[in-house]
């Protein structure tokens, strides 16, 4: 069965990396501009693995986590979140949040594919 | 890295580049923490989103600046003006590393070096970029160790989604190992919540690889219990802070997202408007067969689908419009630089900036106002000490505004500075030999010599006419977009220059004319008034005959003798008077056929160097009918005043 | 001997092709057909003022305004008044790089044939009333001889027309 990912961030242009890289390793990759969209998109589906940016307008990552992980799709579910900086607070408040793991932008396709295997194999 | 994400990239990137001049030029004027935090985020996507897509000057250099924003957050550097100014700098060659990846690194290295310096010596030593690159230090390799590992995932860990088996998996992949399960934590059953972890894990691994790389794969697991034992030696200090290199948090750039906007591919949004260009064109041939058969039950449809087509064409049109704002901004740079290059104090006042107009006028406005601007600072506007001579206030003010008026957008450039001399006008136009010594001149006529290529050259002009640098640039582009310039001036008080430009460039309304058998549009925007050419009398001036229309005189152009046609011999001929960059002329035609809403088309590649015609257009019935240029036919009249016949003569190509 | 040396070099896989002829003024001409996009009967001109008489007008082909060529101005040959089977042939080509329609005038259109373009012939020397030029060969059909014309040199919007070529008397 084709395993999906979501992947929840502003900026398109790493959306596009995003399911590029993923989408060759066999992957359905579901895009979403900002927390909100990711949430209604974890609420109508269950992802086996989902990516977020942190900083995003209207509703940002930590809350988007902290939404996800409450509804009954997002529980289990491996979420990574996009750490533009390796500051140890906002990786805290992202685990706090409910997020599995982390990669640091910037990223390449090698080093998402790892941190995606890491996490669902 | 995909195309279409580099592509898009460098979009997002130039978006954030055009943000953060302004937010620079916002900072100077109030920097307070949020408008600093404001530059620091876009600092910081540029230079890791850049690293991602390739762009590795521009990541490193964009960290320098990235450093001396987070100083300032920080508190350890204040803004000023040499900071905006250095910043300033620094965001135009982000935008040449960014535009031209390879260029930019051999031509501006030096550049690059020079500002790097300037903002270390603003921002002290020690900068996080001097440092930033850390080797990564690989582990000497090392024989095989025996490790005792103990790993017991926090009770919150499967619901946020760790795959303890995955881990185990992975740890198995470094070497010969043997698992062993601690159930010792598990509940009773009862008191059991199967979404908590309580298993425990202990394992005997045996690897070359060392204890950091054991620790690697437990890298997310850092609320679970974890110890890990060598063998041989005696356990590893904790390693756990993570990387070091990277600054405090941000958020990502503020990419504008008004109410639920897209971006549409502007194609996209052409390829629409042709589609409804055409959709206008059967609708009109809808009507007139509608109107040829007469029956009642067609009409009511064919009204409904008028009025459908009308507001479709009304909306698809406001797609394309964008608040003229988006080339205002870029002004303030502008005027910034060019009063301090010139020792002026200039203010610049926007007005209107939400009136909207066609993207592609947008697009190719920005650089004609540029030149306008600069002319205003650098010739309209005098020094502080003449100034205050005159009785102004030492610094000038530059007023940029917009307004729509019907199917026209007027954007107008105007300043308190020295205005317009007339004299020096005629006397350099004279001199340059645009026009004849004894050639009577309206002010408004005089004024528009300004635009006129060859009028000056940079090096003569401070002295002379005050203005003149690309403005005959600017004639071009505004022509080009069937648009007309207007310049009101009083010497001593200002000068007022107005671009009068099409809101939208493909579909305009158009006056039916009729010579011989051909049909012609004459864009309904620059015709003042129709006449019967028997009640205009003939008057002979200077030369030329000119039609008495009221109280003034006009001169006239024959179509039929302009395009090279057999003279009319109608009886009841019509004169329709237009008007543009401040000149007025008389076209006489054999009728006037009514007005239509005309769906403008381009000629082909075979008919560009033909004069006289801005497009093309299809009628009710199918006909193709030239759209008249009716600045070309002014001008033509202009020059040929002399001359009793004219044609049009086929321009340069 | 410039078009012979060009055909014997052309590769065997492109030697036959479509060609649609027609005629002007008596001639029968041959244009490839993939150039061609449609045959339509006559449409009213709308008559550009000052245009060069090569280019003379523009008409209406499904709402795209096309400008309304004559070749018979670059080819040398005297315009005759039209007849009943007058056609207008619809090109697409590629004009400085950007796709352009183009509709040609020609006197009647006669048919598709099938030719070998190794085949073809330089046309002579001697005798040849088109320039050059424009004429990639000649080839023969049924014992007539068929003038294959080349539309990226016919077509150049910057070849200047011989100024003497309008209206000559037959």
């Amino acid at each position: 069965m084709t395993r999906s990912v979501l992947t929840v961030d502003d900026s398109a242009s790493i959306r596009e990396t995003i399911a590029f890289t993923l989408e060759a390793e066999g992957f359905e990759v579901v895009g979403a501009a900002d927390g909100s969209e990711g949430l209604s998109q974890v609420q109508n589906r269950r992802f086996d693995l989902v990516i977020t940016d942190l900083n995003m307008p209207v509703m940002n990552g930590f809350d988007f986590i902290r939404g996800a992980r409450a509804t009954p799709n997002g529980a289990g579910v491996p979420i990574v979140m996009l750490t533009t900086e390796s500051k140890p607070e906002a990786k805290a408040e992202g685990k706090a949040a409910g997020a599995t793991g982390w990669i640091n932008k910037p990223f390449d396709g090698e080093k998402l594919v790892t941190i995606v295997k890491k996490l669902v194999g | 890295m995909s195309d279409t994400a580099t592509t898009m990239f460098v979009q997002e990137a130039r978006d954030l580049l055009e943000g953060l001049e302004d937010m620079l030029l916002d900072l100077e004027a109030d920097p307070r923490p949020e408008k600093v935090d404001a530059v620091f985020r876009a600092l910081h996507t540029i230079k890791g989103s850049g690293a991602m897509f390739g762009f590795d000057d521009l990541s490193q250099f964009t960290h320098h600046f990235e450093d001396a924003f987070d100083k300032v957050r920080e508190g350890r550097l204040a803004v000023d003006g040499r900071l905006v100014d250095l910043s300033l700098r620094a965001r135009d060659l982000m935008r040449s590393l960014l535009e031209d990846a390879e260029g930019a690194r051999t031509r501006e290295a030096e550049a690059r070096a020079v500002l790097i310096r300037a903002t270390a010596d603003l921002t002290g030593p020690g900068t996080q970029a001097d440092r930033a690159t850390s080797a990564q230090a690989a582990a000497p390799p090392k024989e095989a160790t025996r490790f005792d590992i103990f790993f017991r995932p926090a009770p919150d860990d499967l619901i946020n989604g760790m795959r303890p088996d995955l881990l185990i998996e992975e740890i198995g992949a470094l070497g010969p190992i043997s698992v062993a399960l601690d159930l010792g934590r598990v509940p009773p059953l009862d008191d059991l919540d199967p979404t908590r972890c309580w298993l425990g894990w202990h394992m005997s691994l045996t690897t070359s690889q060392g204890e950091d790389a054991l620790r690697d794969v437990f890298i997310f697991a850092d609320e679970a219990e974890l110890t890990i034992t060598p063998h041989t030696a005696m356990a590893a200090p904790e390693p756990d802070s993570p990387a070091p290199d990277d600054p405090a948090p941000a958020r990502d750039a503020a990419v504008t997202r008004g109410g639920g906007s897209i971006r549409v591919e502007s194609q996209r949004l052409d390829d629409m408007m042709d589609r409804l260009g055409e959709l206008v064109i059967v609708q009109a041939r809808l009507d007139q067969i509608s109107r040829r058969i007469g029956d009642p039950m067609l009409e009511t449809v064919v009204e409904e689908i008028d009025r459908l087509v009308t507001g479709l064409r009304d909306t698809t049109l406001s797609t394309r419009m964008l608040p003229i704002e988006m080339v205002f901004g870029k002004f303030r740079r502008v005027v910034r630089d060019l009063s301090g290059e010139l020792e002026k104090t200039v203010a610049l006042v926007t007005e209107g900036g939400e009136t909207e107009i066609d993207k592609s006028v947008i697009d190719k406005l920005s650089e004609p106002l540029v030149h306008m601007i600069r002319n205003a600072i650098d010739h309209g506007i005098d020094d502080a000490e003449t100034r205050r001579k005159a009785g102004k206030p030492a610094g000038g003010t530059v007023r940029l505004s917009a307004t729509q008026e019907g199917g026209e957008v007027l954007i107008t450039i105007a300043d308190d500075g020295r205005g317009l001399d007339a004299d020096a006008i005629r006397a350099r136009a004279v001199e340059r030999g645009l026009i004849e010594e004894a050639a009577v001149l309206s002010e408004a006529e005089l004024h528009q010599l300004i635009f006129a290529p060859g009028f000056s050259t940079a090096k003569e002009l401070t002295s002379i006419s005050g203005r003149g640098v690309g403005m005959d640039a600017v004639k071009t582009t505004v022509d080009a977009l069937r648009g007309q310039i207007q310049v009101a001036s009083t010497a001593g008080r200002g000068t007022a220059i107005t671009l009068r430009l099409p809101v939208s460039l493909a579909i305009i309304d158009g006056l039916l004319v009729r010579l011989g058998d051909a049909v012609y549009v004459i864009p309904l925007s620059s015709v003042e008034e129709c006449v019967e050419l028997d009640l205009a009398e003939r008057h002979r001036e200077s030369g030329r005959t000119m039609l008495q229309i009221r109280e003034t005189l006009v001169p006239f152009l024959d179509l039929a003798d302009i395009f090279n046609q057999p003279a009319s011999t109608e009886p009841r001929r019509r004169v329709v008077i237009v008007r543009a960059d401040g000149a007025r002329l008389g076209l006489v035609v054999d009728d006037i056929l009514g007005q239509n809403q005309t769906v403008i088309k381009t000629l082909s590649v075979f008919h560009r160097d033909v004069a006289g015609f801005a497009g093309a257009t299809i009628l009710g019935d199918g006909a193709v009918a030239l759209i008249l240029d009716v600045a070309v036919m002014i001008r033509t009249a202009l020059e040929a005043r002399d001359t009793p016949s004219v044609r049009l003569r086929r321009q340069a190509r | 001997m410039n078009g012979g040396a060009r055909i014997a070099g052309t590769p065997a896989s492109r030697s036959s092709e479509m060609l649609l002829l027609f005629s002007l003024s008596g001639e029968t001409f041959g244009i490839t057909v993939s150039n061609v996009s449609e045959v339509l009967d006559p449409i009213p001109p709308t008559e550009i003022p000052n245009a060069d008489p090569f280019a003379a007008a523009v008409v209406n082909v499904r709402g795209a305004i096309v400008p309304l060529i004559d070749i018979r101005r670059r080819l040398r040959i005297r315009v005759t008044t039209e007849d009943g089977d007058t056609r207008i042939v619809v090109l697409d080509l590629p004009i400085g790089g950007v796709p352009t329609k183009i509709a040609m005038i020609a006197d009647a259109v006669t048919k598709v044939i099938e030719t070998d373009l190794g085949a073809l012939e330089p046309i002579p020397e001697l005798g040849a009333r088109w320039p050059k030029k424009f004429v990639e060969g000649v080839a023969r059909h049924d014992g007539d001889l068929v003038v294959l014309l080349d539309p990226q040199t016919l077509f150049d919007p910057d070849e200047p027309t011989a100024p003497d070529m309008q209206e000559t008397t037959t």
